[in-house]
């Protein structure tokens, strides 16, 4: 394993620097085709957007104008921004809680590649595969007010039982945060199995020999070494939630009110009036978003990697 | 405790923990599945009340031919195939000898451009620019512009999972390759990507089900019938003519348009599973 | 056949007439319906998924009998606005665009600059006024209206009425009085079924309440001309909000109202679960999906029901609103027009038999409506144009306020309040 300290004392960036002096540039012939697709699909649609963000454009008019932060002004006039920035947060926030716990959870309970393990891995993986609009309208339909969980809840409890679990801001939230996590549960939970599958088995043995239950060396042990996986994870859950559009669409489209606008939800209903200007806007604060909180975690991940 | 062994204490725990996680399942995965199928086969009357029990009349029929003659499904079918299979062969293809050269470069150039690309996976897209280069180049509305975004916009995903993977793996094979007198591209084909297959297998799993259930460029990229993939030919034909939703064909639309990567999962099962679970997502 | 009321609104039409017929003998620079059309061209059609085969057939019917073909793109409805106004602003356009068909939303397409002017083509001259008017700005002509339009009123269960000894609504103390009579005598029956998923929930809030206020497009021009704020603590929008917070709260909602939907409430009211709900003319097709025309008519009744007054309001239908867009291809531009010219004129009358719907010009003869249809054609006799038609920023903006009002999420106040400023930021956007 010489070379894998080899790497380690490099660190990330830091490449050998031996094959260079067969083909200086190869490097960069090879990432030429992926570099002219993400620059020309991804980079130069994105700076657009963020410019457009900072002018007056709508569909009212071909004159595109500077109008400064007016357009940031005008949505938090509207209470648009303060509020789809929250609701953002707060799913973002319940759906990687919910993710991330069940995923953990499922990964201990079926680390071990046996023959029933491998069945309710295959199981719990089948929500990853359906699509968003998909989840959305099944957990819609199950959610209804006279829907089967209301069904269920009304033969158990006294009484029957009566809400509106879309209907009620707070409820509905949680909802279509719960939503989104249980599409990627699965999924988590095959990470962190990779992650503990990675974990040296020494390290149990050795925790076990000093005394540590099962659930010391829980904490103990595996907990610090997910991190990777843990990052990995947190970084996939806020992407998905900040761009988590279809779910909610179908489930709730926004509402009751504008109780799940998320922000990609409110800048979709932006452009939807015609609105450039103040949907760039939005864009542009769910970009800064993202970049705050993913870059830190990637860069965190990558000290880990190191470390390992 | 004294009167049961350790190995008969973890079996009753091994036991219950069984129980535990088919309880689990019940509500997690059996029920939404068997409401889907079940509302499936109902007519649209019975189908609103949206419940569990088995229906009273069945509509199976209908409405699964309603799905494949006015909802277009083979038209959607083979669109969605043409377009997926090209697009993740590409992606993992382009992606991975991005990952290489920059896995193994430390110039300032590549390193901007693999934070652009590492950017490009938790960013929202651009839709309106997207639609006007598009427009620019003459392909806005096709196919092959609808893919070359598909593949511009999820080759990130390749790049990001591989080049921490790549990074782990020892240079001696690729020096070793290179001493033999292999070219690049040989020792890229011969020697990088089958070390790179685990990693590429994660991101091939992301990938599928990202491109196959994707709606949104879809619905701005794609026009006309003719070139609709199952996402949008099912939704646009679940709606009613009153624009309310028609949950029994909801339902039918939506088996339908998962039994393609469904299928692909229970034949692959055993492959996708272990191929996650030992892959490099966390490389 | 000046089968709505309008005045002011009529007289405006007129006057754009004029003028533009004006402009037309002064020899219009845009494709004239003179000469012959071109053949064998493919022209894409974007309409709402919604629109019905009657509609689609007529559609198909311009294609037989032209030689050219339309490449139809089914935009699906809860994702029209957004598609649209999103491949617009990305210069992707249609050779004929079905579209919502009111001026507000037709503003948000930028007229002057990428609609052909359609003030010289024949079925001007025929249209009826709110049709016109709703496609109508700057005196010029952009939009055919193939109808019927969308009246809007309160749908009502006659047998639950009967058996609770009650009459129909007309004024919103009505809607108060029947809703408690009835939440005291037969409480299984839901008063109101709101459809808070959908843009509906405006009628009821809004559009119903101010319906008497806007006789001759009185409370329209006063809000355009900026004698009334829409946010005045006493003016009729929130005085409509206060009046639609107080049913709320009086329980006259059904529990789900914020997730309620238009099939559920169609339902609800055939199955006399729900006694009332209000909606336009496009409920008669929800109605008639779930049982034939007779059983309908002898459930359901339509009246009209304002603030005091039983006066209706109508507005433009997004189904059948045809808009020619400039694409700058000549041969295209003027198949466009043969393709209008077609589906107003020789084609129209074989398409209102088929849809059995009000037609939206003079000089055909209207079919044989169902017993509620004709309801709804009388309440709108006497009805008056949809306020909000012509103020810009009130589409997907009011309907959203509401909607939050609904979920208790804001006041009265602050709902208009909101609506004020949406509404500022939209004629800022013009440039007025």
């Amino acid at each position: 394993m010489t070379s894998t300290t080899r790497q380690g004392r490099r660190g990330a960036f830091n490449a050998p620097r031996r094959p260079r002096r067969f083909h200086p540039t190869w490097h960069f012939w090879f990432a030429l085709p992926a570099i002219i697709l993400v620059l020309a699909f991804f980079l130069v649609p994105f700076l657009a957007n963020a410019g457009f963000a900072f002018t007056q454009w709508t569909a009212y008019s071909s004159d595109i104008t500077w109008n400064g932060f007016e357009n940031f002004r005008t949505l938090a006039d509207l209470g648009v921004l303060g509020h789809a920035v929250l609701i953002t947060l707060v799913y973002a926030a319940v759906s990687m809680l919910v993710q991330n716990v069940g995923g953990l959870f499922l990964a201990n309970a079926l680390q071990e590649p046996t023959r029933v393990n491998n069945v309710f891995r295959a199981v719990f993986f089948i929500p990853v595969l359906v699509s968003g609009l998909a989840a959305g309208y099944i957990w819609a339909a199950l959610l209804a007010a006279q829907g089967p969980l209301n069904q269920f809840l009304s033969a158990i409890l006294p009484g029957g039982f009566v809400y509106s679990w879309l209907g009620n801001p707070v409820s509905a939230l949680v909802a279509v945060a719960f939503v989104d996590a249980w599409k990627w549960v699965g999924l988590a939970m095959t990470v962190y199995i990779a992650g503990l599958n990675a974990i040296p088995k020494q390290l149990f043995e050795a925790a076990a020999l000093d005394g540590a239950g099962p659930w010391r060396r829980f904490w103990k042990v595996k907990v610090p070494l997910l991190a990777p996986a843990f990052s990995f994870n947190v970084v996939i859950g806020i992407v998905g939630a900040l761009s988590s559009l279809d779910i909610i669409f179908a489930a709730t489209g926004g509402g009751p009110g504008d109780a799940t606008t998320v922000l990609q939800v409110a800048s979709y209903r932006q452009y939807g009036q015609g609105l450039f200007g103040t949907a760039s806007a939005l864009s542009l604060v769910i970009a800064v978003i993202g970049v705050v909180i993913a870059i830190p975690l990637i860069s965190a991940l990558r000290r880990r990697e190191v470390r390992l | 405790m004294s009167t049961t062994s350790p190995m008969q204490a973890s079996r009753l725990q091994q036991t219950l923990k069984y129980i535990f996680l088919g309880i689990f399942a019940v509500p997690w995965v059996a029920v939404p599945l068997w409401m889907l199928l079940v509302n499936s086969f109902k007519t649209e009357g019975e189908s609103s009340v949206l419940s569990l029990a088995l229906p009273t009349e069945w509509a199976a029929v209908e409405n699964y031919t309603k799905v494949f003659t006015e909802g277009n499904y083979f038209v959607g079918l083979g669109n969605s195939l043409l377009i997926a299979i090209p697009v993740v062969v590409v992606v993992l293809i382009l992606g991975s000898m991005a990952a290489w050269a920059y896995a193994r470069s430390n110039a300032m150039g590549l390193r901007v451009t693999f934070f652009i690309s590492a950017m490009s996976i938790m960013l929202p897209p651009a839709i309106i620019p997207t639609i006007f280069i598009l427009t620019k180049i003459g392909l806005q509305g096709t196919t092959w512009g609808y893919m070359l975004v598909l593949t511009a916009t999820k080759v990130g995903v390749i790049i990001f999972l591989a080049v921490g993977f790549v990074r782990t793996l020892p240079t001696d094979y690729e020096e070793a390759a290179q001493l033999d007198g292999a070219g690049r591209l040989r020792t890229y084909w011969h020697v990088i990507l089958p070390l790179m297959r685990p990693v590429l297998f994660t991101g091939a799993v992301m990938l599928v089900i990202g491109v196959w259930n994707d709606f949104l460029f879809a619905l701005f990229l794609l026009a006309g019938k003719a070139n609709a993939t199952l996402p949008l030919t099912l939704y646009s034909f679940a709606l009613a003519p009153t624009g309310a939703v028609r949950w029994n064909l909801v339902f039918a639309s939506v088996v339908m348009t998962s039994i393609p990567l469904f299928i692909a999962y229970v034949v692959l099962q055993r492959r996708v599973l272990s191929g996650l679970t030992e892959g490099g997502t966390t490389g | 056949m000046m089968r709505i009321r309008t005045g002011g609104v009529a007289a405006l039409t007129i006057l754009a007439l004029g003028v533009s017929l004006t402009a037309c003998s002064a020899g219009s620079s845009e494709g004239t319906d003179s000469g012959d059309p071109p053949t064998g061209l493919t022209l894409t059609l974007w309409h709402p998924a919604f629109d019905s085969p009657e509609l689609l057939d007529l559609y198909h019917a311009w294609e037989e009998e032209s030689g050219n073909k339309l490449d139809i793109f089914d935009v699906p409805p809860p994702e029209l606005m957004n598609v649209i106004q999103t491949k617009w602003a990305a210069g992707e356009k249609p050779d004929i665009l079905g579209w919502l068909g009111d001026p507000a939303p037709m503003l948000a397409l930028n007229p002057l600059q990428n609609l052909q002017d359609l003030s010289d083509m024949t079925f001007v001259k025929t249209a009826d006024a709110v049709a016109l008017n709703g496609g109508t700005f700057d005196d010029k002509v952009y939009s055919a209206q193939l109808g019927p339009l969308a009246v809007t009123g309160v749908y009502y269960n006659k047998k639950v009425f009967a058996d609770a000894g009650l009459e129909a609504p007309q004024s919103y103390d009505d809607l108060a009085s029947i809703c408690s009579t009835l939440l005291g005598s037969t409480p299984g029956v839901t008063p109101i079924y709101e459809a808070g998923t959908t843009g509906a929930v405006m009628n009821l809030a809004s559009s119903n309440y101010i319906a008497e206020s806007n006789v001759d497009s009185a409370f329209s021009d006063a809000i355009a001309d900026g004698s009334e704020k829409i946010n005045d603590p006493d003016g009729p929008i929130v005085k409509g909000f206060e009046a639609y917070a107080g049913l709320r709260d009086q329980g006259c909602f059904n529990d789900d109202a914020t997730t309620g939907t238009e099939e559920a409430q169609a339902k609800g009211l055939m199955d006399g679960s729900v006694a009332m709900f209000a909606s336009d003319t496009n409920a008669v097709s929800r109605l008639d999906a779930l049982a034939d025309a007779a059983t309908v008519d002898a459930t359901v009744g339509f009246v009209a029901v304002s603030a005091t007054s039983p006066v209706a309001n109508s507005h433009g239908n997004p189904s059948g609103t045809l808009y020619l867009p400039k694409t700058g291809d000549s041969a295209k531009e003027a198949a466009a027009r043969d393709f209008i010219n077609f589906v107003t004129g020789p084609a129209y009358q074989d398409y209102l038999d088929a849809a059995k719907i009000i037609p939206t010009f003079s000089g055909v003869t209207t079919p044989e409506l169902q017993g509620l249809m004709q309801d709804i054609d009388k309440a709108s006799t006497d009805g008056t144009a949809t306020y909000w038609v012509g103020l810009p920023g009130f589409g997907g903006g009011l309907s959203g306020e509401v909607q939050k009002l609904l979920a208790g999420q804001s006041t009265p106040q602050q709902a208009a309040d909101s609506v004020q400023t949406l509404y500022e930021q939209a004629k800022a956007a013009i440039g007025e």
